[in-house]
Protein backbone atom coordinates (compact mmCIF):
# COMPACT_ATOMS: atom_id res chain seq x y z
CA UNK A 1 0.00 0.00 0.00
CA UNK A 2 2.90 2.81 -1.01
CA UNK A 3 4.27 4.29 -4.23
CA UNK A 4 7.12 1.35 -3.35
CA UNK A 5 4.80 -1.39 -4.55
CA UNK A 6 3.15 -0.43 -7.39
CA UNK A 7 6.66 0.72 -8.16
CA UNK A 8 8.45 -2.49 -7.54
CA UNK A 9 4.75 -4.29 -9.96
CA UNK A 10 6.36 -2.25 -12.86
CA UNK A 11 9.64 -3.00 -11.99
CA UNK A 12 8.73 -6.66 -11.77
CA UNK A 13 6.63 -6.54 -14.94
CA UNK A 14 9.51 -4.94 -16.37
CA UNK A 15 12.04 -7.83 -15.81
CA UNK A 16 9.28 -10.89 -16.67
CA UNK A 17 7.84 -9.98 -20.17
CA UNK A 18 5.28 -13.19 -19.11
CA UNK A 19 4.45 -11.49 -16.29
CA UNK A 20 3.14 -8.36 -18.68
CA UNK A 21 1.31 -10.76 -20.84
CA UNK A 22 -0.41 -12.10 -18.18
CA UNK A 23 -1.53 -8.74 -16.95
CA UNK A 24 -3.32 -8.01 -20.36
CA UNK A 25 -5.08 -11.42 -19.84
CA UNK A 26 -5.99 -11.02 -16.54
CA UNK A 27 -5.36 -7.53 -14.70
CA UNK A 28 -6.46 -8.56 -11.11
CA UNK A 29 -4.78 -11.76 -10.94
CA UNK A 30 -1.02 -9.61 -11.05
CA UNK A 31 -2.25 -7.10 -9.20
CA UNK A 32 -3.58 -8.89 -6.32
CA UNK A 33 -0.32 -10.15 -5.61
CA UNK A 34 0.76 -6.88 -4.32
CA UNK A 35 -0.24 -5.13 -1.13
CA UNK A 36 -1.68 -1.93 -2.61
CA UNK A 37 -4.69 0.21 -1.80
CA UNK A 38 -8.69 0.27 -3.47
CA UNK A 39 -7.22 3.70 -4.77
CA UNK A 40 -3.82 2.46 -6.18
CA UNK A 41 -5.29 -0.59 -7.89
CA UNK A 42 -8.29 1.59 -9.13
CA UNK A 43 -5.61 4.69 -10.93
CA UNK A 44 -3.56 1.50 -12.06
CA UNK A 45 -6.66 0.30 -14.20
CA UNK A 46 -7.51 3.32 -15.21
CA UNK A 47 -4.39 4.69 -16.23
CA UNK A 48 -4.59 7.46 -14.19
CA UNK A 49 -0.89 8.69 -14.40
CA UNK A 50 -1.45 11.72 -12.17
CA UNK A 51 -2.73 9.78 -9.38
CA UNK A 52 0.29 7.86 -9.69
CA UNK A 53 2.97 10.48 -9.85
CA UNK A 54 1.56 11.88 -6.99
CA UNK A 55 1.90 9.04 -5.42
CA UNK A 56 5.59 9.24 -5.94
CA UNK A 57 6.23 6.99 -8.67
CA UNK A 58 9.34 7.90 -10.21
CA UNK A 59 8.71 9.59 -13.15
CA UNK A 60 11.63 6.86 -14.76
CA UNK A 61 8.88 3.76 -13.68
CA UNK A 62 5.92 5.65 -14.49
CA UNK A 63 6.99 6.88 -17.92
CA UNK A 64 7.81 3.26 -18.63
CA UNK A 65 5.25 1.39 -16.53
CA UNK A 66 2.15 3.52 -18.46
CA UNK A 67 2.61 2.61 -21.72
CA UNK A 68 4.84 -0.51 -21.65
CA UNK A 69 3.98 -3.09 -19.25
CA UNK A 70 0.00 -1.19 -18.07
CA UNK A 71 -1.15 -1.02 -21.35
CA UNK A 72 -1.87 2.66 -21.45
CA UNK A 73 -1.69 3.87 -25.44
CA UNK A 74 1.29 6.15 -26.35
CA UNK A 75 -1.17 9.19 -27.44
CA UNK A 76 -2.94 8.87 -23.96
CA UNK A 77 0.13 9.30 -22.19
CA UNK A 78 1.45 12.09 -24.03
CA UNK A 79 -2.00 13.79 -23.79
CA UNK A 80 -2.09 13.02 -20.05
CA UNK A 81 1.20 14.78 -19.58
CA UNK A 82 1.03 17.51 -22.05
CA UNK A 83 -1.89 18.67 -19.85
CA UNK A 84 0.22 18.64 -16.97
CA UNK A 85 1.55 22.09 -17.48
CA UNK A 86 0.04 22.79 -13.40
CA UNK A 87 2.77 20.03 -12.57
CA UNK A 88 6.02 20.71 -13.81
CA UNK A 89 7.44 17.91 -12.14
CA UNK A 90 5.30 15.37 -14.01
CA UNK A 91 5.70 17.05 -17.23
CA UNK A 92 9.45 17.03 -17.31
CA UNK A 93 9.26 13.46 -17.49
CA UNK A 94 8.14 13.52 -20.93
CA UNK A 95 9.45 16.60 -22.01
CA UNK A 96 12.92 18.37 -20.46
CA UNK A 97 12.55 21.64 -22.21
CA UNK A 98 15.54 22.95 -23.97
CA UNK A 99 18.90 22.02 -23.09
CA UNK A 100 21.46 24.06 -21.64
CA UNK A 101 25.19 24.61 -23.91
CA UNK A 102 27.68 23.22 -22.31
CA UNK A 103 29.96 26.87 -22.86
CA UNK A 104 26.50 28.38 -20.74
CA UNK A 105 26.67 26.22 -18.03
CA UNK A 106 30.44 25.88 -17.96
CA UNK A 107 30.02 30.05 -17.77
CA UNK A 108 28.33 29.16 -14.96
CA UNK A 109 30.03 26.48 -13.19
CA UNK A 110 33.70 27.75 -13.92
CA UNK A 111 36.37 25.10 -13.69
CA UNK A 112 34.79 23.38 -10.22
CA UNK A 113 31.53 22.85 -10.50
CA UNK A 114 31.19 21.79 -6.23
CA UNK A 115 32.39 25.30 -5.26
CA UNK A 116 30.28 26.81 -7.83
CA UNK A 117 27.37 24.83 -6.07
CA UNK A 118 28.53 25.77 -2.58
CA UNK A 119 28.03 29.43 -3.53
CA UNK A 120 24.48 28.63 -4.06
CA UNK A 121 24.23 27.12 -1.10
CA UNK A 122 21.55 29.47 0.30
CA UNK A 123 19.11 28.80 -2.31
CA UNK A 124 19.36 24.68 -1.00
CA UNK A 125 17.29 23.46 1.26
CA UNK A 126 18.95 21.77 4.78
CA UNK A 127 18.86 18.90 3.28
CA UNK A 128 20.33 19.25 0.14
CA UNK A 129 22.79 21.73 1.42
CA UNK A 130 24.21 19.19 3.63
CA UNK A 131 25.60 17.30 0.62
CA UNK A 132 27.67 19.82 -1.17
CA UNK B 1 48.68 -1.84 -11.81
CA UNK B 2 47.55 -0.61 -15.20
CA UNK B 3 48.18 2.13 -17.40
CA UNK B 4 45.15 4.72 -18.34
CA UNK B 5 45.44 4.88 -21.95
CA UNK B 6 42.05 7.05 -22.43
CA UNK B 7 39.18 8.42 -20.81
CA UNK B 8 36.59 9.66 -22.72
CA UNK B 9 32.60 10.79 -21.63
CA UNK B 10 29.64 10.86 -23.72
CA UNK B 11 25.78 11.43 -23.44
CA UNK B 12 23.67 7.92 -24.17
CA UNK B 13 20.21 8.66 -25.06
CA UNK B 14 18.90 5.60 -26.78
CA UNK B 15 18.24 8.55 -30.02
CA UNK B 16 21.73 8.45 -30.53
CA UNK B 17 21.54 4.96 -31.59
CA UNK B 18 17.82 4.17 -32.27
CA UNK B 19 16.31 7.76 -34.37
CA UNK B 20 19.33 10.31 -34.60
CA UNK B 21 17.84 11.49 -38.04
CA UNK B 22 15.46 13.22 -36.42
CA UNK B 23 18.37 15.41 -35.01
CA UNK B 24 19.39 16.59 -38.54
CA UNK B 25 22.67 18.59 -38.29
CA UNK B 26 23.14 17.84 -34.53
CA UNK B 27 22.65 14.09 -34.48
CA UNK B 28 25.50 14.62 -37.43
CA UNK B 29 27.88 16.32 -35.66
CA UNK B 30 27.81 14.44 -32.56
CA UNK B 31 28.16 11.24 -33.95
CA UNK B 32 31.85 13.06 -35.17
CA UNK B 33 32.43 13.31 -32.10
CA UNK B 34 31.44 10.14 -31.14
CA UNK B 35 33.82 8.75 -34.29
CA UNK B 36 36.77 10.81 -32.99
CA UNK B 37 35.94 8.75 -29.52
CA UNK B 38 36.53 5.22 -31.86
CA UNK B 39 39.23 6.48 -33.34
CA UNK B 40 41.05 7.67 -29.78
CA UNK B 41 39.97 4.30 -28.76
CA UNK B 42 41.18 2.68 -31.85
CA UNK B 43 44.81 4.44 -31.17
CA UNK B 44 45.32 3.50 -27.84
CA UNK B 45 43.73 -0.17 -28.09
CA UNK B 46 42.96 -0.46 -23.94
CA UNK B 47 42.88 -4.14 -22.99
CA UNK B 48 39.77 -3.46 -21.09
CA UNK B 49 37.19 -0.50 -20.86
CA UNK B 50 35.74 0.59 -17.64
CA UNK B 51 32.45 1.87 -18.10
CA UNK B 52 30.63 3.86 -15.81
CA UNK B 53 26.63 5.10 -16.19
CA UNK B 54 23.81 5.67 -14.07
CA UNK B 55 21.17 2.98 -12.99
CA UNK B 56 17.95 3.45 -14.77
CA UNK B 57 16.08 1.42 -12.21
CA UNK B 58 16.79 -1.89 -15.05
CA UNK B 59 18.74 -3.78 -12.60
CA UNK B 60 17.96 -2.54 -9.50
CA UNK B 61 14.71 -1.03 -7.59
CA UNK B 62 14.30 0.49 -4.26
CA UNK B 63 14.56 -3.04 -2.28
CA UNK B 64 18.19 -2.87 -2.98
CA UNK B 65 19.37 0.60 -4.40
CA UNK B 66 23.81 0.45 -4.15
CA UNK B 67 25.34 4.24 -4.61
CA UNK B 68 27.60 1.88 -6.73
CA UNK B 69 27.73 -1.13 -8.07
CA UNK B 70 30.83 -3.23 -10.20
CA UNK B 71 30.20 -5.24 -12.54
CA UNK B 72 32.45 -8.46 -11.41
CA UNK B 73 30.84 -10.99 -14.20
CA UNK B 74 31.86 -13.32 -17.01
CA UNK B 75 29.88 -11.43 -19.35
CA UNK B 76 27.04 -9.18 -19.17
CA UNK B 77 23.90 -8.96 -22.12
CA UNK B 78 23.22 -6.21 -23.62
CA UNK B 79 20.93 -4.23 -25.06
CA UNK B 80 18.12 -5.00 -22.26
CA UNK B 81 15.22 -2.46 -21.95
CA UNK B 82 12.33 -3.10 -19.35
CA UNK B 83 9.10 -4.14 -20.95
CA UNK B 84 10.85 -4.40 -24.53
CA UNK B 85 10.50 -7.34 -25.67
CA UNK B 86 13.30 -6.71 -28.83
CA UNK B 87 15.16 -3.91 -28.21
CA UNK B 88 16.84 -4.07 -30.88
CA UNK B 89 13.96 -2.83 -32.59
CA UNK B 90 14.31 0.02 -29.72
CA UNK B 91 17.78 1.02 -30.54
CA UNK B 92 19.16 -0.80 -33.58
CA UNK B 93 21.42 -2.57 -31.92
CA UNK B 94 21.96 -6.56 -31.53
CA UNK B 95 21.41 -8.29 -28.50
CA UNK B 96 24.39 -9.54 -27.31
CA UNK B 97 26.84 -11.00 -24.66
CA UNK B 98 29.85 -8.11 -23.82
CA UNK B 99 32.93 -9.98 -22.01
CA UNK B 100 33.53 -8.92 -18.63
CA UNK B 101 36.95 -8.82 -16.63
CA UNK B 102 36.35 -10.12 -13.25
CA UNK B 103 39.85 -10.16 -12.25
CA UNK B 104 40.01 -6.23 -12.76
CA UNK B 105 36.73 -5.59 -11.54
CA UNK B 106 37.65 -7.39 -7.97
CA UNK B 107 40.79 -5.53 -8.02
CA UNK B 108 38.58 -2.25 -8.56
CA UNK B 109 36.07 -3.47 -5.47
CA UNK B 110 38.94 -4.40 -3.42
CA UNK B 111 40.66 -0.99 -4.18
CA UNK B 112 37.45 1.18 -3.66
CA UNK B 113 37.10 -0.83 0.09
CA UNK B 114 40.83 0.09 0.72
CA UNK B 115 40.05 3.61 0.00
CA UNK B 116 37.29 3.90 2.12
CA UNK B 117 34.45 3.15 -0.08
CA UNK B 118 31.94 0.53 0.54
CA UNK B 119 31.06 0.19 -3.35
CA UNK B 120 28.55 -2.82 -4.18
CA UNK B 121 29.46 -5.45 -6.87
CA UNK B 122 27.42 -7.96 -8.75
CA UNK B 123 27.80 -10.98 -11.20
CA UNK B 124 24.58 -10.62 -12.58
CA UNK B 125 23.51 -7.51 -14.46
CA UNK B 126 22.42 -6.47 -17.74
CA UNK B 127 23.34 -3.51 -19.89
CA UNK B 128 20.68 -1.17 -20.71
CA UNK B 129 20.88 1.57 -23.69
CA UNK B 130 23.24 3.59 -20.82
CA UNK B 131 25.94 1.21 -21.48
CA UNK B 132 25.27 -0.09 -25.14
CA UNK B 133 24.87 2.84 -26.88
CA UNK B 134 28.59 3.99 -26.37
CA UNK B 135 30.21 0.99 -26.82
CA UNK B 136 28.15 0.64 -29.96
CA UNK B 137 29.75 3.45 -31.54
CA UNK B 138 33.46 3.38 -29.62
CA UNK B 139 33.97 -0.75 -29.95
CA UNK B 140 31.54 -1.87 -32.38
CA UNK B 141 32.83 -5.46 -32.65
CA UNK B 142 32.61 -5.83 -28.94
CA UNK B 143 36.11 -6.70 -28.94
CA UNK B 144 37.48 -5.06 -25.57
CA UNK B 145 36.27 -6.63 -22.52
CA UNK B 146 33.96 -4.52 -19.93
CA UNK B 147 34.27 -3.42 -16.31
CA UNK B 148 30.71 -2.10 -15.96
CA UNK B 149 30.27 0.51 -12.75
CA UNK B 150 26.24 1.30 -12.44
CA UNK B 151 25.92 4.84 -10.29
CA UNK B 152 23.06 5.55 -8.55
CA UNK B 153 22.43 9.34 -10.30
CA UNK B 154 18.35 8.24 -9.81
CA UNK B 155 16.85 8.46 -6.85
CA UNK B 156 17.53 9.41 -3.32
CA UNK B 157 20.17 9.44 -1.81
CA UNK B 158 22.68 9.36 -4.18
CA UNK B 159 26.22 8.57 -3.31
CA UNK B 160 28.18 11.75 -2.07
CA UNK B 161 30.84 13.38 -4.42
CA UNK B 162 33.93 12.39 -2.32
CA UNK B 163 32.08 8.28 -3.16
CA UNK B 164 32.75 8.98 -6.45
CA UNK B 165 35.82 10.67 -6.19
CA UNK B 166 37.29 7.79 -4.10
CA UNK B 167 35.81 4.92 -6.40
CA UNK B 168 37.53 6.41 -9.60
CA UNK B 169 40.83 6.94 -7.84
CA UNK B 170 40.57 2.92 -6.82
CA UNK B 171 39.78 2.44 -10.82
CA UNK B 172 43.51 4.26 -11.64
CA UNK B 173 45.13 2.20 -8.50
CA UNK B 174 43.86 -1.21 -10.16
Amino acid sequence: MSAYAVGKMIWDMGRNLDLIEQYKQDPESVLSRYDLSEEERTAIRNHDALYLYQLGIHPQLLSRGMTRMLGMPQGEWKEATAGAGQNPGLRTTVSPGPARKGEELLRDYGSDPWQWLSTKKENLSAEQASKV
Amino acid sequence: MGELAVAAATSHAPGIAGSIEAAGDRGQRFHAGLTKIRETFDDAQPDVIIELSNEHFVNFYLHNMPAICVGTGMSFIGPVEPGVANPEAFLKIPQSRVEGHPSLAKDIVRGAYAGGVDVAYSEDLVLDHGFMVPLHFITPNLDVPVVPIFVNNLIERCPCPSASINSAKSCVRS
